[in-house]
Protein backbone atom coordinates (compact mmCIF):
# COMPACT_ATOMS: atom_id res chain seq x y z
CA UNK A 1 0.00 0.00 0.00
CA UNK A 2 1.45 3.41 -1.01
CA UNK A 3 1.70 6.38 1.38
CA UNK A 4 -1.23 8.04 -0.37
CA UNK A 5 -3.38 4.97 -0.03
CA UNK A 6 -2.42 4.64 3.64
CA UNK A 7 -3.40 8.27 4.28
CA UNK A 8 -6.65 7.71 2.40
CA UNK A 9 -7.42 4.61 4.43
CA UNK A 10 -6.56 6.30 7.75
CA UNK A 11 -8.79 9.27 6.96
CA UNK A 12 -11.60 6.93 5.95
CA UNK A 13 -11.29 5.10 9.27
CA UNK A 14 -11.43 8.41 11.15
CA UNK A 15 -14.60 9.36 9.26
CA UNK A 16 -16.14 6.01 10.19
CA UNK A 17 -15.25 6.49 13.86
CA UNK A 18 -16.88 9.96 13.97
CA UNK A 19 -13.67 11.98 14.39
CA UNK A 20 -14.70 15.65 14.55
CA UNK A 21 -12.07 17.17 12.26
CA UNK A 22 -11.93 14.31 9.72
CA UNK A 23 -14.83 15.76 7.62
CA UNK A 24 -12.97 19.04 7.15
CA UNK A 25 -9.73 17.26 6.26
CA UNK A 26 -11.52 15.00 3.76
CA UNK A 27 -13.34 17.99 2.26
CA UNK A 28 -10.09 19.91 1.85
CA UNK A 29 -8.39 16.89 0.31
CA UNK A 30 -11.08 15.74 -2.14
CA UNK A 31 -13.29 18.72 -3.03
CA UNK A 32 -10.71 20.49 -5.25
CA UNK A 33 -9.77 17.23 -7.03
CA UNK A 34 -13.36 16.23 -7.73
CA UNK A 35 -14.29 19.79 -8.71
CA UNK A 36 -11.66 19.68 -11.49
CA UNK A 37 -13.01 16.34 -12.71
CA UNK A 38 -16.63 17.59 -12.66
CA UNK A 39 -15.74 20.86 -14.41
CA UNK A 40 -13.95 18.97 -17.22
CA UNK A 41 -16.81 16.51 -17.54
CA UNK A 42 -19.44 19.29 -17.57
CA UNK A 43 -17.62 21.11 -20.34
CA UNK A 44 -16.79 18.07 -22.47
CA UNK A 45 -20.23 16.50 -22.34
CA UNK A 46 -22.72 19.34 -21.79
CA UNK A 47 -20.68 22.42 -22.80
CA UNK A 48 -21.59 23.80 -19.41
CA UNK A 49 -19.41 26.13 -17.41
CA UNK A 50 -21.80 27.00 -14.60
CA UNK A 51 -19.79 27.31 -11.39
CA UNK A 52 -22.68 26.78 -8.99
CA UNK A 53 -23.89 23.71 -10.86
CA UNK A 54 -20.37 22.23 -10.81
CA UNK A 55 -19.91 23.08 -7.13
CA UNK A 56 -23.26 21.53 -6.22
CA UNK A 57 -22.47 18.29 -8.01
CA UNK A 58 -19.04 18.20 -6.34
CA UNK A 59 -20.32 18.98 -2.84
CA UNK A 60 -23.17 16.50 -3.18
CA UNK A 61 -20.73 13.72 -4.05
CA UNK A 62 -17.91 14.49 -1.65
CA UNK A 63 -19.62 16.02 1.36
CA UNK A 64 -23.16 14.69 1.38
CA UNK A 65 -22.67 11.28 -0.24
CA UNK A 66 -19.28 10.30 1.15
CA UNK A 67 -18.19 12.37 4.16
CA UNK A 68 -21.55 12.22 5.90
CA UNK A 69 -22.04 8.55 4.97
CA UNK A 70 -18.56 6.98 4.80
CA UNK A 71 -19.91 3.47 5.43
CA UNK A 72 -21.43 3.50 1.93
CA UNK A 73 -17.93 3.31 0.45
CA UNK A 74 -16.48 -0.20 0.31
CA UNK A 75 -12.67 -0.02 -0.08
CA UNK A 76 -12.54 -3.65 -1.15
CA UNK A 77 -14.51 -2.84 -4.29
CA UNK A 78 -12.78 0.31 -5.62
CA UNK A 79 -10.43 3.17 -4.84
CA UNK A 80 -11.89 6.21 -3.09
CA UNK A 81 -11.04 8.68 -5.85
CA UNK A 82 -12.75 6.52 -8.49
CA UNK A 83 -15.76 6.14 -6.20
CA UNK A 84 -16.00 9.90 -5.68
CA UNK A 85 -15.61 10.64 -9.40
CA UNK A 86 -18.41 8.24 -10.30
CA UNK A 87 -20.64 9.69 -7.57
CA UNK A 88 -19.89 13.21 -8.83
CA UNK A 89 -20.72 12.22 -12.42
CA UNK A 90 -24.10 10.93 -11.27
CA UNK A 91 -24.68 14.10 -9.29
CA UNK A 92 -23.70 16.18 -12.31
CA UNK A 93 -26.34 14.42 -14.42
CA UNK A 94 -28.91 15.12 -11.69
CA UNK A 95 -27.89 18.77 -11.41
CA UNK A 96 -28.06 19.28 -15.19
CA UNK A 97 -31.51 17.65 -15.30
CA UNK A 98 -32.70 19.77 -12.36
CA UNK A 99 -31.36 22.89 -14.00
CA UNK A 100 -33.15 22.08 -17.27
CA UNK A 101 -36.41 21.38 -15.44
CA UNK A 102 -36.15 24.75 -13.72
CA UNK A 103 -35.70 26.55 -17.00
CA UNK A 104 -38.43 24.67 -18.85
CA UNK A 105 -41.59 26.73 -19.08
CA UNK A 106 -39.87 30.08 -18.96
CA UNK A 107 -40.23 32.21 -22.08
CA UNK A 108 -37.76 31.90 -24.92
CA UNK A 109 -35.72 34.96 -24.14
CA UNK A 110 -35.73 34.16 -20.44
CA UNK A 111 -34.25 30.80 -21.29
CA UNK A 112 -31.61 32.29 -23.49
CA UNK A 113 -30.58 34.90 -20.97
CA UNK A 114 -30.78 32.98 -17.70
CA UNK A 115 -30.34 29.37 -18.67
CA UNK A 116 -27.62 29.55 -21.24
CA UNK A 117 -25.63 32.69 -20.50
CA UNK A 118 -22.47 31.84 -18.61
CA UNK A 119 -22.58 28.16 -19.42
CA UNK A 120 -22.30 28.20 -23.19
CA UNK A 121 -19.62 29.40 -25.54
CA UNK A 122 -20.24 32.95 -26.81
CA UNK A 123 -20.59 31.53 -30.34
CA UNK A 124 -23.25 29.09 -29.12
CA UNK A 125 -25.14 31.90 -27.38
CA UNK A 126 -24.99 34.03 -30.55
CA UNK A 127 -26.36 31.11 -32.59
CA UNK A 128 -29.28 30.64 -30.19
CA UNK A 129 -30.06 34.36 -30.25
CA UNK A 130 -29.93 34.35 -34.07
CA UNK A 131 -32.31 31.37 -34.22
CA UNK A 132 -34.72 33.10 -31.85
CA UNK A 133 -34.70 36.28 -33.95
CA UNK A 134 -35.17 34.26 -37.14
CA UNK A 135 -38.12 32.45 -35.57
CA UNK A 136 -39.75 35.78 -34.65
CA UNK A 137 -39.21 37.17 -38.14
CA UNK A 138 -40.69 34.02 -39.69
CA UNK A 139 -43.70 34.21 -37.40
CA UNK A 140 -44.39 37.83 -38.36
CA UNK A 141 -43.99 36.92 -42.02
CA UNK A 142 -46.45 34.02 -41.65
CA UNK A 143 -48.95 36.33 -39.97
CA UNK A 144 -48.72 38.75 -42.89
CA UNK A 145 -49.07 35.93 -45.40
CA UNK A 146 -52.14 34.52 -43.71
CA UNK A 147 -53.75 37.94 -43.45
CA UNK A 148 -53.18 38.51 -47.15
CA UNK A 149 -54.30 34.98 -48.05
CA UNK A 150 -57.63 35.20 -46.31
CA UNK A 151 -58.13 38.80 -47.21
CA UNK A 152 -59.45 38.80 -43.71
CA UNK A 153 -61.60 41.81 -43.36
CA UNK A 154 -63.52 39.62 -40.99
CA UNK A 155 -62.04 40.55 -37.61
CA UNK A 156 -63.12 37.29 -36.07
CA UNK A 157 -61.32 35.20 -38.70
CA UNK A 158 -58.22 37.38 -38.32
CA UNK A 159 -58.20 36.76 -34.59
CA UNK A 160 -58.65 33.02 -35.12
CA UNK A 161 -55.82 32.94 -37.64
CA UNK A 162 -53.54 34.85 -35.30
CA UNK A 163 -54.15 32.24 -32.61
CA UNK A 164 -53.45 29.44 -35.07
CA UNK A 165 -50.24 31.06 -36.27
CA UNK A 166 -49.12 31.56 -32.69
CA UNK A 167 -49.57 27.84 -32.15
CA UNK A 168 -52.38 28.28 -29.63
CA UNK A 169 -53.90 24.90 -28.71
CA UNK A 170 -56.35 25.87 -26.00
CA UNK A 171 -59.96 25.54 -27.14
CA UNK A 172 -61.08 28.12 -24.59
CA UNK A 173 -59.05 30.89 -26.30
CA UNK A 174 -60.70 30.13 -29.66
CA UNK A 175 -64.08 29.88 -27.92
CA UNK A 176 -63.70 33.41 -26.57
CA UNK A 177 -63.03 34.76 -30.06
CA UNK A 178 -66.04 32.89 -31.41
CA UNK A 179 -68.21 33.99 -28.49
CA UNK A 180 -69.16 30.43 -27.58
CA UNK A 181 -67.48 30.16 -24.18
CA UNK A 182 -70.85 29.59 -22.50
CA UNK A 183 -71.45 26.35 -24.42
CA UNK A 184 -70.42 22.93 -23.08
CA UNK A 185 -66.73 22.16 -23.66
CA UNK A 186 -67.42 19.27 -26.07
CA UNK A 187 -69.56 21.53 -28.21
CA UNK A 188 -66.95 24.31 -28.06
CA UNK A 189 -64.31 21.83 -29.26
CA UNK A 190 -66.52 20.76 -32.17
CA UNK A 191 -67.27 24.31 -33.31
CA UNK A 192 -63.66 25.42 -32.92
CA UNK A 193 -62.52 22.47 -35.05
CA UNK A 194 -65.03 23.37 -37.75
CA UNK A 195 -63.72 26.94 -37.89
CA UNK A 196 -60.09 25.82 -37.93
CA UNK A 197 -60.76 23.36 -40.77
CA UNK A 198 -62.61 26.04 -42.71
CA UNK A 199 -59.72 28.47 -42.38
CA UNK A 200 -57.16 25.81 -43.32
CA UNK A 201 -59.11 24.99 -46.48
CA UNK A 202 -59.30 28.69 -47.26
CA UNK A 203 -55.54 28.98 -46.84
CA UNK A 204 -54.84 25.88 -48.93
CA UNK A 205 -56.89 27.31 -51.75
CA UNK A 206 -54.69 30.36 -51.77
CA UNK A 207 -51.62 27.98 -51.79
CA UNK A 208 -50.39 29.12 -48.43
CA UNK A 209 -50.24 27.24 -45.18
CA UNK A 210 -50.28 28.31 -41.56
CA UNK B 1 -11.99 28.67 -9.69
CA UNK B 2 -9.87 28.52 -6.59
CA UNK B 3 -9.69 25.87 -3.91
CA UNK B 4 -11.11 28.39 -1.45
CA UNK B 5 -14.25 28.89 -3.54
CA UNK B 6 -15.32 25.27 -3.48
CA UNK B 7 -14.57 25.04 0.27
CA UNK B 8 -16.64 28.16 0.92
CA UNK B 9 -19.49 26.70 -1.12
CA UNK B 10 -19.25 23.46 0.86
CA UNK B 11 -19.31 25.44 4.11
CA UNK B 12 -22.48 27.17 2.92
CA UNK B 13 -24.09 23.81 2.19
CA UNK B 14 -22.87 22.49 5.57
CA UNK B 15 -25.19 25.01 7.22
CA UNK B 16 -28.09 22.77 6.17
CA UNK B 17 -26.58 19.58 7.62
CA UNK B 18 -27.30 18.96 11.32
CA UNK B 19 -24.31 16.61 11.59
CA UNK B 20 -21.90 19.42 10.77
CA UNK B 21 -20.77 22.40 12.79
CA UNK B 22 -21.89 24.78 10.05
CA UNK B 23 -25.45 24.05 11.14
CA UNK B 24 -24.69 25.31 14.67
CA UNK B 25 -22.93 28.40 13.36
CA UNK B 26 -25.95 29.25 11.23
CA UNK B 27 -28.31 28.80 14.20
CA UNK B 28 -26.11 31.05 16.33
CA UNK B 29 -26.07 33.72 13.64
CA UNK B 30 -29.85 33.55 13.22
CA UNK B 31 -30.58 33.78 16.95
CA UNK B 32 -28.15 36.64 17.50
CA UNK B 33 -28.69 38.34 14.13
CA UNK B 34 -24.91 38.14 13.75
CA UNK B 35 -22.84 38.56 10.60
CA UNK B 36 -19.88 36.36 9.73
CA UNK B 37 -17.61 39.11 11.02
CA UNK B 38 -19.49 39.17 14.33
CA UNK B 39 -19.08 35.42 14.57
CA UNK B 40 -15.36 35.61 13.83
CA UNK B 41 -15.00 38.26 16.55
CA UNK B 42 -16.98 36.13 19.01
CA UNK B 43 -14.68 33.16 18.38
CA UNK B 44 -11.54 35.31 18.25
CA UNK B 45 -10.53 33.91 14.86
CA UNK B 46 -10.02 35.08 11.27
CA UNK B 47 -13.03 34.78 8.93
CA UNK B 48 -11.37 31.95 6.98
CA UNK B 49 -11.45 29.79 10.11
CA UNK B 50 -15.27 29.80 9.89
CA UNK B 51 -15.08 27.70 6.71
CA UNK B 52 -12.88 25.18 8.51
CA UNK B 53 -15.27 25.12 11.50
CA UNK B 54 -18.36 24.72 9.33
CA UNK B 55 -16.96 21.55 7.78
CA UNK B 56 -16.11 19.84 11.08
CA UNK B 57 -18.43 17.32 12.67
CA UNK B 58 -20.70 18.83 15.32
CA UNK B 59 -19.57 17.81 18.81
CA UNK B 60 -22.40 16.69 21.05
CA UNK B 61 -22.57 18.76 24.27
CA UNK B 62 -24.20 15.83 26.06
CA UNK B 63 -21.33 13.40 25.60
CA UNK B 64 -18.22 13.04 27.80
CA UNK B 65 -16.00 13.67 24.78
CA UNK B 66 -17.47 17.16 24.21
CA UNK B 67 -14.57 19.06 25.78
CA UNK B 68 -11.91 17.02 23.99
CA UNK B 69 -13.80 17.35 20.69
CA UNK B 70 -14.09 21.12 21.03
CA UNK B 71 -10.40 21.42 21.85
CA UNK B 72 -9.49 19.29 18.84
CA UNK B 73 -11.62 21.46 16.54
CA UNK B 74 -10.33 24.70 18.05
CA UNK B 75 -6.73 23.62 17.59
CA UNK B 76 -7.39 22.41 14.05
CA UNK B 77 -9.16 25.58 12.89
CA UNK B 78 -7.36 28.14 15.04
CA UNK B 79 -10.23 29.43 17.16
CA UNK B 80 -10.64 30.05 20.89
CA UNK B 81 -11.72 26.71 22.40
CA UNK B 82 -13.49 28.27 25.37
CA UNK B 83 -15.51 30.66 23.23
CA UNK B 84 -16.42 27.83 20.86
CA UNK B 85 -17.62 25.66 23.75
CA UNK B 86 -19.76 28.52 25.11
CA UNK B 87 -21.25 29.17 21.66
CA UNK B 88 -22.12 25.50 21.14
CA UNK B 89 -23.70 25.19 24.59
CA UNK B 90 -25.71 28.38 24.01
CA UNK B 91 -27.10 27.12 20.70
CA UNK B 92 -27.84 23.73 22.24
CA UNK B 93 -29.65 25.31 25.23
CA UNK B 94 -31.75 27.55 23.00
CA UNK B 95 -32.68 24.56 20.87
CA UNK B 96 -33.71 22.61 23.97
CA UNK B 97 -35.81 25.51 25.26
CA UNK B 98 -37.51 25.83 21.89
CA UNK B 99 -38.33 22.12 21.86
CA UNK B 100 -39.94 22.11 25.33
CA UNK B 101 -43.70 22.58 24.94
CA UNK B 102 -45.22 25.57 26.79
CA UNK B 103 -47.38 24.30 29.72
CA UNK B 104 -51.12 24.80 28.99
CA UNK B 105 -51.74 27.10 31.99
CA UNK B 106 -48.94 29.44 30.88
CA UNK B 107 -50.09 29.40 27.28
CA UNK B 108 -53.68 30.22 28.38
CA UNK B 109 -52.47 33.01 30.68
CA UNK B 110 -50.54 34.60 27.84
CA UNK B 111 -53.49 34.68 25.49
CA UNK B 112 -55.70 36.07 28.31
CA UNK B 113 -53.29 38.93 28.86
CA UNK B 114 -53.35 39.76 25.18
CA UNK B 115 -57.13 39.66 25.08
CA UNK B 116 -57.38 42.00 28.09
CA UNK B 117 -54.99 44.45 26.51
CA UNK B 118 -57.01 44.50 23.31
CA UNK B 119 -60.29 45.02 25.23
CA UNK B 120 -58.89 47.98 27.12
CA UNK B 121 -57.67 49.70 23.94
CA UNK B 122 -60.99 49.17 22.28
CA UNK B 123 -62.85 50.69 25.27
CA UNK B 124 -60.52 53.68 25.35
CA UNK B 125 -61.16 54.29 21.67
CA UNK B 126 -64.93 54.01 22.24
CA UNK B 127 -64.71 56.62 25.01
CA UNK B 128 -62.70 58.95 22.78
CA UNK B 129 -65.22 58.54 19.97
CA UNK B 130 -68.12 59.19 22.33
CA UNK B 131 -66.41 62.39 23.60
CA UNK B 132 -65.90 63.56 20.01
CA UNK B 133 -69.53 62.95 19.20
CA UNK B 134 -70.79 64.82 22.27
CA UNK B 135 -68.21 67.56 21.71
CA UNK B 136 -66.93 67.37 25.31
Amino acid sequence: MSDGEQDESALHQRLLSGDVTAPEEAARMYLPLIEKHVAARAWNIYHINDRELIWNATVNAVLLDYILHPARFDPSKSGLLGYLKRAAERDLINEVAKNRRQHRGEDLYGDVEEGIRGRNKPSELARIMRDAEQETISRIQRQRDTAAATNADDKRDSALLRLMVDGERSTSKFAVVLGIEALPVAEQRHIVKQHKDRLKVQLKRSKRRV
Amino acid sequence: MSERDILQWAAKRAAEEPQLLGYELREYREVNAATEDDLAIALECPRDALVCLALCRRPNPNTPSFRADVEQIALHCGVNAQKLAVLLREVDSLRTIRQVPVPPHLAAGQSGLLAAARDRRRKARKKRNAKKRTGK
